[in-house]
């Protein structure tokens, strides 16, 4: 009993303090609030000046910002972030050059062009690695003791993560590419374009028909360039048994299948081929007029043009097949070649007309040297470079054609034609022999470091391998395999 | 005593109409009436609650959402529009049912619950003869019907065919029925002494008299048991085991939203608000100012009691009831299902019928 | 009589399978519990553990010794500071590096910061599990104040990447060693006053005391560690059983659980036990602060970490127990293989064993007294 009532006490006696407690509080509200209101307070970033060798060092954690100008390329930050957010390309000005990279503000000789310095500060993890090792303190996080260099922003949120990608590179297309950054340009329009490709493919599904001023930019990226000439020359010859898959009608397709495999196994050639396709067609009385046009173009078309397209295009369907006179002027007269104009005002100019008749069907080279003389433009050089093209309008090569014949595809081209991504090292290790294994994998880094497509690696891997005598039927097999792209 | 509703039915005389549809009038009338109470009282308890919470935890709570403008680049009123952006917030929310509820009873449970505490307003006075409805049995109305709430909670907790909802059902319903003794038995000891079970009736005993929590140390003790019962019959802190957030999250709220919530928010308030006026009335003087504490004054002192101020005491005394309420949520942990049990059966009941038994004797022999 | 109310044929109770989280405000994270209930009446308790699973230890394969530091920050994110002192400690043993007396001090004073703010919200959370809101925001508020004291010292509030193998980032800034100690004058009232409005509370004891009871011999053979060990009053703290760093100068006493409200080991003891230890530790930072001798803080600081092939086994004592940091060096700047003992995780494991018979609302205090941390024990 007394238990009870001593507990009971105790409680009420344990209340009273704490209620006791909570008014004070309440009643002392005014000095003890801890709340800042955020938006309209801030605390103060903490100030500090000493650190590494007590100079002044960063320390704070905000946004990480780099001063370009001061920027020598060593990588240091990007080999120091543990999660790989930071991201440098550099390029170096070939030897002998008179290109001037600047100095940094700590007197020192920059020795390449800094083509891309992006931060991505959704992955950073703010661990302030990379700022430590900078030779020339040019990364940083803003605000605290590097007020002075950059005011402090630690609210950069974003609608889209696209928008916590920072930039830092300023080095224009022109200087990158004064400096031999040719290839990497390139290749960055490339991951542009499959980016953009990519964004609109996430969105609504547009026409299919690419509009008028993406189409040739699209042909400014090395689409186009380059056609492996191994490869062709391997299939050409070749009707392929993906032509079939045009037909729309599943049966008719079964049936054109199967008639064509029959005819290869007879070793015919491809003409035979169709008309015995053709025959089971009209046999079965699948024959439409869409089959028909169908199988034309498969014979008009000599096969050597379509099967390196269609294999080549991957899964991409030919739909409508351009005149060949107008594809090999495509092909031959670039936009990109315009770049070597050298006015740039002529430059525009050319652009526009030919933008302008890229998709009209007219002749290129005559609408650009029109608008040209309108404009008064049209000096020597460029008459030069304009006849070349129209000359060399008649040169037409099979697997020029082909390209083009995949690429004018009305279809959004993803791949680029003819430049199939080039293959992962591990795809090497179906070499038996060490020492070839090694040789190869050797050749392949080369060839990756310096941006070489998959063709050109493989040609490589041929010469050197062939130089070194190792050249033999299986390492040659898996070659082969890599490539047609399986 | 005269009531709203006697009061209305006088003035709409000349209206002509038969009794039916004048009946019908005055109730929607005196619905409207409880329903605007019962939502502004929602809307300032809740900010008073946020605002007391936040002062007891060094914390300045809703601060942002003004309606009287700005004033030097600041908003004027610290959130005052807060609980009125939260209740259109509320009303504008998706209404989710989950789809293996039992769904007639889960629409069906708010609406009981509402009604428990709508229908108690009637018969509760907010000063002398502003009442809805003037019963003689108020006090055995009020009891009676602040129960009702329970099936609600109970339906609530069952058809959500939740697992967690069901437990803060099943422990709900065990502590407000478990809890009623104790206020019952309180409420009893004032019935014996005032003879009358009529509200009016026990202010007049107070008025003649002394305040009732004066009356004996018995009515004192019994106050207390009265108002802490009343915290676990209202559901709050350290009694607030049906819906508490660390173990249930919510309890048999967890399946609720948009205004089927809002329903169930209004009534826990409106709750709150109703026993704090009956404590106020029955154990505090009511519509009788703080002068009436012992009645020792000549008569001309009283000048503080009136029609006009008798509302402004019991809002006051209720106000002060609430704070406290509140007070206990913000500075005690817990308790566990059984200790509630133990407080209610073991400490409240003996006490309170030890309390009626001696005040029985106190009558006798004063 | 029985037979008569409840018609067992008609009516059948059984085993209920209530799923505690993974979302669930009492978890301290992303724990999930599969409690098999008789009514309110807990039979047996499954965590489930892996929602915050983040590869560390896959991670530390593949970075270099440097980059593993902020790594180890995001294990246990309340007691960051500690983290990244164990993995420096290990390193350091393989690397065999002497270090200079001020490191060895500030990271003392900073450990011995860390270790109170870790149980701030410790005991702040565990008032929150039974009800008590208040306490937790003061407990709340005085965490801030150590982490501004950090914030100073390194720029980072929560993830300092502070302690590096070899040193520490920083020297301390101007001033440090005055504000810690300001921090500390304000902090000891802040402690009675918590035991005011919590530890002494009747509820609160009501809820607590002779609740969760872990014996000694359960706590060891689960591998329990730390404050919830000492808290059924063994005295087992590696600060003073294998004194790391320079813990072996300072004069500081290990509470221990006394069952002082109810049997010894009780959820009231572990929460008091670590109470208790934030005295414990303003004592050493007294001690240390006033010893503080100067010098170089980056002169042991290796300009490459590159071990030689070996293994060693780190212990150190965080706010959760005994952490242990097991490293396979072959030679390379980046380890082979990296071993993290997880106190929280063997203190988690004994939840079944503690809980069983006791209520829902006692699950979630005796979990609220494991004082566990997710991150450390997913890693």
């Amino acid at each position: 009993m007394s238990e009870y009532l001593n507990n009971i006490v105790y409680g009420v006696k344990s209340f009273l303090t704490g209620m006791k407690l909570t008014m004070d509080h309440f009643r002392n509200k005014k000095e003890l609030v801890a709340t800042l209101q955020y938006p309209h307070e801030k605390w103060p970033v903490p100030e500090r000046n000493i650190g590494f060798n007590h100079s002044e060092y960063n320390l704070i954690r905000s946004r990480l910002h780099v001063d370009i100008d001061d920027c020598i390329a060593c990588m240091q930050c990007e080999r120091a972030c543990p999660v790989d957010c930071i991201k440098i390309d550099s390029i170096k000005p070939p030897k002998g050059s008179e290109i001037d990279c600047g100095m940094t503000s700590n007197d020192t000789q920059k020795k390449m062009i800094v083509s891309r310095f992006t931060i991505d500060m959704s992955e950073c993890m703010y661990c302030n690695l990379c700022v430590f090792p900078c030779p020339e303190d040019c990364i940083y996080m803003v605000g605290g003791p590097n007020a002075e260099k950059h005011e402090i922003d630690y609210e950069f949120s974003q609608y889209k993560r696209d928008g916590m990608i920072f930039e830092f590179a300023d080095a224009t297309d022109e200087a990158i590419r004064d400096a031999g950054g040719e290839k990497w340009l390139d290749q960055r329009d490339v991951k542009l374009a499959k980016h953009n490709d990519g964004v609109e493919l996430k969105g609504e599904v547009k026409s299919v028909k690419p509009d008028p001023i993406t189409a040739p930019i699209k042909t400014d990226t090395p689409i186009s360039t380059a056609k492996p000439a191994t490869q062709t020359s391997e299939s050409s010859g070749e009707l392929e048994i993906k032509s079939f898959n045009d037909i729309s009608d599943k049966m008719c397709r079964g049936i054109a299948k199967k008639a064509f495999m029959a005819a290869k196994r007879a070793d015919k050639d491809a003409v035979a081929i169709l008309a015995d396709v053709a025959q089971a067609l009209s046999d079965a009385g699948k024959m439409t007029e869409d089959i028909q046009s169908i199988l034309d173009r498969l014979s008009a078309s000599p096969s050597k043009a379509v099967a390196p397209a269609v294999e080549a295009g991957g899964d991409v369907k030919v739909e409508s097949v351009p005149d060949a006179p107008e594809a090999v002027e495509m092909k031959e007269f670039d936009i990109k070649d315009l770049n070597a104009i050298e006015d740039k005002m002529a430059r525009g100019t050319a652009k526009k007309a030919f933008i302008a008749t890229k998709r009209s069907g007219e002749d290129k080279v005559e609408a650009v040297r029109k608008a040209l003389t309108d404009a008064g433009k049209l000096d020597t050089a460029t008459e030069d470079l304009l006849n070349s093209f129209s000359g060399a309008a008649a040169k037409v090569s099979a697997p020029v054609e082909a390209e083009k014949l995949a690429e004018s595809t009305e279809e959004a081209v993803v791949e680029p034609v003819g430049d199939l991504p080039l293959f992962e090292i591990a795809d090497l290790n179906g070499i038996d022999d060490k020492m070839t294994r090694g040789m190869a994998k050797k050749i392949f880094m080369a060839g990756k470091r310096t941006g070489k497509t998959r063709t050109e690696v493989i040609a490589d891997l041929r010469a050197g391998l062939t130089e070194a005598g190792k050249l033999d039927d299986a390492t040659n097999t898996i070659l082969n395999k890599l490539g047609s792209g399986n | 005593m005269t009531s709203i509703f006697d009061s209305l039915q006088e003035s709409l005389a000349f209206l002509n109409l038969d009794l039916f549809m004048l009946l019908s009038l005055i109730s929607l009338l005196g619905g409207t009436v409880i329903f605007l109470v019962m939502a502004v009282n929602a809307l300032v308890a809740v900010y008073f609650e946020r605002k007391v919470s936040a002062f007891m935890q060094d914390r300045l709570g809703p601060m942002e959402v003004g309606i009287l403008g700005f004033k030097g680049g600041k908003k004027f009123w610290g959130g005052i529009g807060q609980t009125l952006a939260d209740a259109i917030k509320l009303l504008t929310k998706e209404d989710i049912l989950p789809k293996s509820s039992d769904k007639f009873l889960m629409i069906l449970a708010p609406f009981i619950i509402f009604s428990g505490a709508f229908l108690t307003f009637i018969g509760l006075p907010f000063a002398q003869n502003i009442v809805i409805s003037d019963f003689n049995i108020g006090l055995f109305y009020i009891v009676a019907m602040s129960s009702v709430g329970v099936i609600g909670i109970i339906l609530a907790g069952w058809s959500s065919n939740n697992k967690w909802s069901l437990y803060g059902a099943m422990r709900a319903a065990a502590q407000i029925i478990s809890y009623e003794i104790p206020i019952g038995l309180s409420l009893l000891l004032v019935v014996i002494v005032s003879g009358s079970l009529h509200l009016g009736d026990i202010v007049q005993w107070q008025e003649t008299n002394r305040w009732f929590i004066f009356h004996s140390p018995f009515a004192f003790l019994a106050f207390f048991i009265y108002f802490i019962s009343t915290v676990a019959e209202t559901n709050r802190t350290p009694f607030d085991i049906p819906e508490a957030e660390s173990e249930l999250v919510a309890g048999w709220m967890t399946e609720y939203s948009g205004f089927r919530w809002a329903l169930f928010f209004l009534s826990e308030y409106a709750n709150m608000l109703i026993v704090c006026i009956v404590a106020s009335i029955v154990f505090l003087g009511g519509w009788l100012s703080p002068l009436h504490l012992i009645n020792i004054f000549p008569e001309s002192w009283y000048i503080l009691d009136g029609p006009a101020l008798g509302f402004f005491w019991v809002s006051l005394k209720a106000v002060i009831l609430i704070f406290v309420m509140m007070w206990f949520r913000w500075t005690f942990p817990r308790l566990r299902v059984d200790q509630l049990m133990y407080v209610c059966w073991k400490v409240f009941i003996p006490f309170a019928l030890a309390n009626l038994f001696f005040v029985s004797l106190w009558e006798l022999i004063f | 009589m029985e037979a008569n109310l409840v018609d067992k044929s008609v009516i059948e109770t059984g085993e209920m399978v209530l799923n505690m989280g993974p979302q669930h405000p009492s978890t301290h994270g992303v724990l999930r519990l599969k409690i098999h209930t008789d009514g309110e009446i807990v039979s047996q308790i499954e965590p489930v553990i892996g929602y915050l699973h983040r590869c560390f230890e896959k991670h530390c394969e593949k970075l270099s010794y440097e980059q593993i530091v902020p790594f180890t920050d995001r294990c246990d994110y309340l007691a960051s500071m500690h983290m990244d002192h164990a993995y420096s400690i290990a390193v350091e043993k393989l690397l065999d590096i002497e270090l200079p007396d001020r490191v060895e001090y500030i990271r003392v004073i900073i450990a011995e910061l860390q270790r109170i703010a870790s149980h701030l919200v410790a005991v702040g959370t565990f008032g929150l599990d039974v009800g008590a809101i208040t306490p937790f925001t003061w407990t709340i508020r005085d965490r801030e104040r150590v982490l501004d004291l950090f914030e100073t010292l390194c720029g980072a509030r929560l993830l300092y990447n502070y302690i590096w193998p070899g040193g520490v980032s920083h020297d301390l800034p101007p001033k440090f060693i005055e504000r810690a100690l300001d921090f500390l004058d304000y902090f000891d009232p802040q402690i009675d006053e918590l035991n005011n409005l919590l530890t002494t509370n009747k509820i609160f004891i009501e809820r607590t005391a002779d609740v969760g009871i872990l014996p000694p011999e359960v706590g060891i053979n689960f591998g329990v560690s730390g404050p919830s060990l000492r808290g059924s009053g063994v005295n087992f703290d590696l600060r003073k059983n294998e004194p790391y760093s320079i813990y072996s100068k300072f004069d500081f006493d290990v509470p221990v659980g006394k069952g002082e409200m109810g049997t010894i080991g009780d959820t009231w003891d572990r929460y008091y036990v670590r109470v208790l230890e934030m005295r414990e530790s303003a004592k050493i930072i007294r001690q240390a602060c006033a010893e503080l001798p100067g010098g170089d803080v980056h002169a042991a600081l290796p300009k490459k970490i590159r071990p030689n092939a070996g293994e060693v086994y780190g212990r150190y004592e965080s706010a959760r127990g005994d952490v242990g940091f097991y490293i396979m060096s072959n030679g390379k700047n980046i380890p082979m293989r990296v071993k993290m003992r997880s106190p929280a995780f063997c203190n988690l494991s004994v939840l079944s064993e503690i809980s069983e018979g006791w209520m829902i609302s006692d699950v979630i205090a005796i979990l609220g007294s494991l004082d566990i941390v997710l991150g450390e024990i997913d890693r």
